[in-house]
């Protein structure tokens, strides 16, 4: 107890800067460490002072730290003191906000529970243990339009396909389709599936709130869970895309927005479920009609191209949306690139008139929803389904998708909510633009496989899987 | 007021050794100028908890962090340089020496050599098992097997 103190004084003095020197010396010389355990002595170490020790554990690499715990029971104690670990975990490549989240939040599996790290329930020296223990898996986040694959070990996605135009459509439960798409994955990431875990996505179809709809969202994760037990998986860890990249944002409640390959949904979430009964909403175009939309304008203005790939790149690197449309009409956003093969493009109103559409979905013809009037009506069903004690939970957008990497959407759709909410609903709205862009829901999956806790209550395994279907459970 | 070149000062060391250094080298320890810019220091300084041979090797790197100092943040090259001499400077002590100097260093504070010999510390116990640890530096195991097993179970990673 009285360590844990001297811990915290000398972590409080190197993190709030300078002490006079003469205090500084008064102080540390006052607590020998020897006077603090009669019973067990640090050898050699008990002549140097706590703020020195400590500062010799910060340099040593965390398993020289278990081994000095290893030594003795005085050791032990300064040695797994939770502060030393939370340095260690700082300096892994994974941010530390992520660990922390995903170990305090999504520890637990379903349904999520709270831990707090106050009340001393979490042992960060356990979970550091833990997290180097951790198998390394696969994630596939197999989206509409492009799917990212790699290792959970990895800080990042080591491909990407076009999933469209290879697999065609991989969200209706066809065996023989799910089954050529993951082969194809586990194949170009020259692994074996029998040999890890894996962490799949599952696409975001199906909302109503009927049992149809459960019905179909239940045969498309059985199709799957079907193929990679037969190919062997050991385990499987299967999350709907949005709520992964709500977790990528560090947030298990909040509405997400994902502007996918051929249609936009939004879906309140409220740990880590997806709350159907409030309502799913699902505009009828995506990132495709984007792209189609810009491929129209520069027909229009005589701009030549050969594919649409290129169509693709100009909007990824030079569209945006504006913040006001009509000022931004009238001032000069001329930009070029070079796309290659195809020489320099250049772009001016057709850079933010195709994000353009996404609130004004009229200037491309269509009479779909609004963006900004999708979100603000799931705001306003959320806000009368009452779920929980205060209203803070949908306050937080989160974007998720290729569609939503334009620049300027998170800024622009706060102000179109502004004005299209009332303002008892508005107060405290925050957009979070794409946290790992394209990748968002990749990360979201990453964070899972790499809990200290993984596999155990994220996944299921082909035991788990069979005997369920037996009983018919699912 | 004489440049800190030209000004001299005595330190003195508890077994009563005294040695002349110039005013930056002083400087180098922070204790020491407090004391000058306190005023305190006409006569020599007394250093109640330093010996003559932890003051002289401590003087000894005083200088030549002086001497050598890096001509800025951009001087890669003179920073290598010191870093190199600082790695020998360290290989000629035990690990007595060496616990006697992040005493003094931290008395005197000089945040370099403090740095410099927590980090040889650090440095030296990356190699070693557990028991290595507990006899060069004298720690007594009061584990029980079964204890000990325990801990080593839990955090196998560390000992692959």
């Amino acid at each position: 107890m009285i360590l844990r103190k001297v811990w915290g004084s000398v972590w409080n003095r190197s993190s709030s800067g300078k002490d006079p020197v003469t205090n500084h010396h008064h102080r540390t010389i006052q607590v020998p460490v020897s006077s603090l355990s009669s019973s067990s002595s640090l050898g050699a170490f008990d002549q140097l002072p706590m703020d020195i020790l400590v500062q010799i554990l910060i340099m040593v690499e965390p398993r020289d730290a278990v081994k000095l715990g290893l030594t003795c029971k005085a050791w032990q104690c300064l040695a797994s003191d939770n502060r030393l670990w939370i340095f260690y975990l700082q300096c892994c490549q994974e941010p530390w906000d992520s660990i922390f989240f995903a170990e305090t939040s999504l520890r637990s599996g379903y349904p999520l529970r709270m831990v707090s790290c106050q009340s001393g329930e979490l042992s960060f020296m356990r979970i550091y243990s833990q997290r180097a223990q951790v198998p390394g898996s696969i994630i596939i986040d197999g989206g509409s339009g492009y799917c990212k694959y790699g290792w959970s070990k990895y800080a990042s996605p080591s491909g990407r396909s076009a999933t469209f135009l290879e697999f065609g459509n991989i969200e209706s439960p066809i065996y023989a389709r799910l089954q050529q798409f993951f082969a194809t994955i586990f194949n170009r990431m020259q692994v074996k599936p029998s040999m890890q875990p894996i962490v799949v996505s599952l696409p975001l179809c199906h909302f109503d709130d009927t049992e149809s709809a459960k019905a179909s969202r239940r045969q498309l994760k059985t199709a799957i869970l079907n193929v990679l037990f037969d190919m062997n998986v050991p385990a499987v860890c299967a999350v709907n895309q949005a709520i992964l990249a709500l977790y990528t944002a560090r947030r298990t409640s909040g509405i997400v927005v994902n502007i996918g390959f051929q249609v936009i949904t939004i879906l309140p979430i409220l740990h880590g479920r997806v709350m159907r009964q409030v309502g799913v909403e699902v505009i009828g175009f995506g990132a495709l009609k984007l792209t189609g939309f810009l491929k129209e304008k520069m027909q229009e203005n005589n701009i030549a191209f050969q594919s649409l790939y290129t169509v693709r790149t100009l909007k990824e690197n030079l569209c945006y949306v504006a913040l006001d449309y009509k000022a931004e009409l009238s001032r000069d956003t001329r930009a070029s690139m070079e796309v290659a093969g195809e020489g320099w493009f250049t772009l001016s109103k057709e850079r933010f008139q195709t994000g353009e559409i996404l609130f004004q979905p009229r200037l491309a013809g269509m009479r779909a929803m609004s963006l900004h009037q999708a979100v603000a009506l799931c705001m306003d069903h959320c806000d009368a389904a009452g779920l929980t004690g205060d209203d803070s939970w949908f306050k937080t957008v989160v974007l998720s998708g290729g569609g939503a990497c334009l620049p300027g959407l998170a800024e622009r759709l706060e102000i179109e909510l502004q004005d299209h909410l009332s303002s008892s609903i508005y107060n405290g709205v925050r957009v979070v633009p794409p946290p790992c862009g394209v990748d968002t829901a990749w990360h979201g999956a990453k964070l899972i496989s790499n809990l200290s806790t993984f596999p155990g209550p994220w996944c299921i395994t082909k035991k788990q899987f069979r005997r369920k279907s037996r009983l018919n459970l699912w | 007021m004489a440049s800190s070149s030209t000004n001299k000062f005595v330190l003195k060391s508890n077994d009563d050794v005294s040695f002349e250094v110039t005013e930056a080298v002083a400087r180098e320890f922070q204790v020491i100028a407090h004391i000058i810019d306190d005023d305190c220091a006409k006569k020599a300084i007394p250093l109640s908890n330093v010996t003559g041979e932890i003051l002289s090797k401590m003087i000894e790197y005083g200088k030549k962090h002086i001497e050598e100092a890096p001509v800025d943040e951009e001087d890669e090259e003179g920073k290598k340089k010191l870093q190199i001499w600082d790695e020998e400077f360290m290989k000629q002590f035990n690990m007595e020496i060496v616990f006697q100097l992040i005493l003094a260093s931290n008395y005197l504070n000089n945040k370099g050599l403090l740095d410099l010999t927590c980090c040889t510390v650090a440095d030296h116990i990356k190699d070693m098992t557990p028991d290595e640890v507990r006899t060069l530096f004298n720690v007594k195991n009061d584990y029980t097997t079964e204890e000990e097993e325990e801990i080593r179970k839990e955090n196998s990673w560390a000992f692959e």
